[in-house]
């Protein structure tokens, strides 16, 4: 394995701030009752916590490895994502994106290596609240509504379950003619928007989404780049799968995996040297 | 594409308070997590009742209330058989209550193998991504599936060992309500025993190698104590209820330990079931929808596929036997099915000779005068030779590859059916050889094995039928096909190939009603003759079923 990183190191991000996890450049007067977004979600927090949690990782990995009987397709992944990186992971079919994301989304068993999400395991209930999870396959009931599925998934998640986020995902995503219909009825694209909806309608601080593109259309894929925007400038932890070269500039790191290995960690913008095609 | 960066803070810093930091997901308790699930589930239950077609369940249930009528009407009648005489019910009270328990050791055994793979649960892919993979209590989140599923299986057992318990008070003295009742002791035990241990397995609190070798040893144990080579095992006191009744057998009431055995393990496993893997939820998810697609296709080969899919086999590497290549090109198809069979898992080859034995003892069961077990006999052997045809089943898969052979495919589905026409002899004869180790008696083994041969060779064509049927001869559309028609023809094509394996036991059936002084072997030979004829018109049809089809086609009108 060339290139590979054991952590990630001080540099200077599209996000006009360190990624190394100080908060220094954050001004948050220290003691205050925290703040509440429209998501209903705590969104501010003291700054000794806060400097706590952001020093800590939120995804680390250690010879993470995944096999199947005698095939591996993921060999020793070692992996530091500091809160509040965007972090994109290029590859091509087979290479091991899925599988990574699949045991950082807990739906995949570790067979090697450890795993955390904010210093917990990956089928953590604390994980489990950190983390949202988009897969590449739109997930969804055939007999809830639109509506109601986002209004489940963000109550389970302590959400409100209703208002605010929820109406502005339905509208931004395009989706407010549609939100009394069943997502069976949908076309891909728009089972895509709805999952993509259900996976940003309740709190989270590290996003998992796993070729979030695919099936949208260009507006719906325009929302979605902004909809990750959003979630990172709230200080939100991405993890991108997409083989999509167009996009990866938006993010500040990039992994390239091969063959179930990590061969290169760099920033995102000079990933396309590493792009397959390359 | 938006020309902001995903991570730019400038893009969002009107929209969002300053020094907004993360989402920081809150907690929801135990309590409002279940209620939200709970609410959920009424919100979808009430739309499927809404959305069901009341008409067409009415007459789903009318029709299979008619079949079940029927079925039990034919198996009532079929049941009544001679009374067994005085050594055979001294015996089956010796012996019949280990054989119960190695029943119950067995599927103990087969539980455990399956939660070690997130059995018995076959959840929604939906609720595994949006109900298990939030913060809920995982546990509270799956009670009521495992409810449904432990309700299901033990009023299923219940119901199965009742009837079993009327068959048995047919043949033995003890009264029919006792029987009844005391099957249906028998049959929720075990079935609760099976689904407890299934859960508690997939529940992960033990490693699975530890409870699947405890029910090994449990397996191991009533073997041996059914061949008089160990103390009683304690399987064989749970077998013991379903004899209870019966004069001369020992007393049932030690079984009722195993009562409260399966009321822990299901305790158990519904308390621990949050700790299943996800992983194999989702897998399973997936292949049991497909699963019951394939149910209700009665697709009984895709069901057999998927069934070891779920099953997570996978060939061995190293062959069990050396098969060399052949050099003439007639033996190719041979020599490859045969060399699938040679990296047959060995869960795959315990499955089949499990098969082959469950045929064999059901025959020597026909042999001794039960003949409705024949159906028994008739299904297992449809099954393994479902099993042992996966060359044939992979051609017609993949049809494109079929088509660029430069020979016919009629001729090629043919050599497909001779490697397992062998396992199946190979099976049989080995499953014979148990048999007779139980009752060492030259008859057995004459009888059997002719049948051997013959039910190996209708259990092949039998499913060779379910399968080559399945072949588009491309000329569907033209041989345009009534309702009235299609209907007894898809009933034909569902039970056809079940009851063509079935045939193939006619030898011992026939060598069972030997008159006296008559040689039962001689009797089975006879019968082997119309067999051999029927197994000759089916290799017939797979040769020559295109052209049959072609010819049928250009003989319609228009």
């Amino acid at each position: 394995m060339n290139q590979r990183r054991r952590s990630g190191a001080p540099r200077k991000s599209g996000l006009g701030r360190s990624t190394t996890g100080t908060v220094e450049d954050d001004h948050e007067p220290s003691g205050t009752t925290p703040e509440r977004s429209d998501h209903g979600v705590a969104r501010t927090a003291p700054k000794a916590s806060r400097r706590k949690r952001r020093t800590a990782p939120m995804v680390e990995t250690e010879e993470l490895e995944k096999s199947y009987g005698d095939i591996v397709a993921l060999a020793e992944i070692d992996l530091e994502v500091p809160t509040g990186e965007a972090v994109v992971l290029v590859g091509h079919n087979g290479s091991g994106k899925s599988t990574l994301l699949g045991m950082l989304a807990g739906t995949l068993e570790v067979t090697g290596g450890s795993a955390s999400i904010a210093g917990n395991p990956p089928d953590s209930v604390e994980a489990r609240r950190a983390r949202s999870w988009l897969p590449d396959n739109p997930v969804l009931y055939d007999d809830l509504t639109v509506d109601e599925h986002l209004s489940y998934v963000s109550r389970l998640h302590g959400g409100p379950g209703q208002g605010g986020r929820i109406d502005e995902l339905i509208e931004r995503l395009g989706l407010s003619e549609r939100r009394d219909d069943l997502p069976s009825q949908f076309s891909r694209g728009l089972r895509q928007k709805t999952a993509i909806a259900v996976a940003l309608c309740r709190p989270f601080e590290l996003l998992l989404v796993d070729e979030p593109f695919v099936g949208l259309d260009a507006q719906g894929r325009e929302t979605m780049l902004e909809l990750l925007a959003e979630a990172a400038a709230d200080g939100a932890t991405l993890m991108v799968a997409t083989h999509d070269p167009q996009v990866i500039d938006q993010f500040d790191r990039g992994l390239v995996l091969s063959n179930g290995e990590l061969v290169a960690d760099c920033e995102a913008s000079a990933l396309h040297d590493h792009l397959p095609s390359n | 594409m938006g020309s902001q960066r995903v991570s730019d803070p400038e893009h969002t810093a009107s929209a969002e308070p300053e020094g907004a930091d993360a989402h920081t997901p809150e907690g929801v308790g135990p309590a409002g997590s279940a209620a939200v699930v709970a609410e959920m589930r009424t919100t979808r239950q009430r739309r499927r009742l809404g959305d069901t077609q009341w008409g067409e369940l009415a007459y789903r249930v009318y029709t299979t209330g008619f079949f079940v009528f029927v079925v039990v009407i034919m198996v009532s009648g079929a049941i009544g058989d001679r009374p067994a005489s005085q050594s055979a019910i001294e015996r089956a009270g010796e012996v019949g209550p280990a054989w119960a328990g190695l029943l119950l050791a067995v599927v103990l055994l087969a539980a455990t193998r399956s939660g070690s793979r997130g059995g018995p649960l076959a959840l929604e892919e939906a609720d595994v991504s949006h109900l298990l993979l939030s913060p809920a209590d995982r546990s509270r989140t799956l009670r009521r599936p495992v409810a449904g599923i432990l309700g299901y299986g033990v009023f299923t057992g219940l119901v199965v060992l009742a009837l079993t318990g009327s068959l048995l008070s047919q043949r033995f003295p003890g009264g029919t309500s006792e029987f009844v009742w005391s099957g249906a002791l028998f049959g929720a035990v075990l079935a609760a025993v099976a689904l407890g241990a299934a859960l508690f397995t997939a529940s992960r609190l033990v490693p699975a190698w530890v409870v699947a070798g405890i029910a090994g040893i449990l397996v191991l144990w009533a073997v041996a104590d059914l061949a008089d080579r160990a103390p009683m095992a304690p399987t064989t006191f749970a077998g013991r209820l379903l004899f209870w009744p019966m004069e001369g057998a020992a007393s049932g009431s030690a079984g009722l330990v195993w009562v409260v055995v399966a009321l822990a393990l299901c305790a158990m496993g519904v308390h621990f079931i949050g700790g299943l893997s996800i992983e194999a939820a989702r897998r399973r998810t997936q292949l049991v929808g497909q699963l019951r697609f394939a149910v209700t296709q009665q697709d009984l080969r895709s069901v057999v596929l998927l069934r070891r899919q779920l099953a997570s086999e996978i060939p061995r590497r190293r062959r069990w036997f050396p098969w060399p290549r052949s050099r003439r090109p007639g033996l190719a198809v041979l020599d490859r099915d045969m060399q699938s069979i040679s990296h047959w898992p060995t869960v795959r080859i315990l499955r089949v000779f499990g098969l082959a034995l469950v045929a064999a003892l059901a025959t020597r069961g026909v042999f001794s005068g039960t003949t409705p077990l024949v159906v028994v006999a008739g299904i297992a052997a449809f099954v393994a030779a479902t099993d042992a045809t996966e060359g044939l089943s992979q051609e017609v898969d993949h049809p494109a590859l079929l088509e660029s052979y430069p020979h016919e495919e009629g001729r090629i589905m043919l050599e497909h059916l001779a490697a397992p026409v062998i396992t199946l002899m190979f099976m049989g004869s080995a499953a014979l050889l148990v048999v007779y180790l139980l009752d060492p008696s030259a008859q057995v083994l004459r009888v059997g094995a002719i049948t051997v041969v013959c039910a190996s060779l209708t259990a092949v064509a039998g499913s060779a039928v379910s399968t080559v049927s399945q072949v588009d001869t491309g000329t569907d559309n033209a041989m345009a096909i009534t309702p009235e028609v299609a209907g007894p023809r898809l009933v034909m094509r569902t039970a056809w190939p079940p009851l063509l394996a079935t045939v193939g036991f006619l030898p011992a059936l026939l060598a069972a009603n030997a008159s006296a002084g008559s040689d039962p072997a001689g009797l089975a030979a006879t019968a082997a003759l119309p067999v051999f004829a029927l197994v000759g018109i089916v290799a017939g049809w797979v040769r020559l079923r295109t052209r049959i089809h072609q010819a049928l086609a250009e003989s319609m009108p228009g």
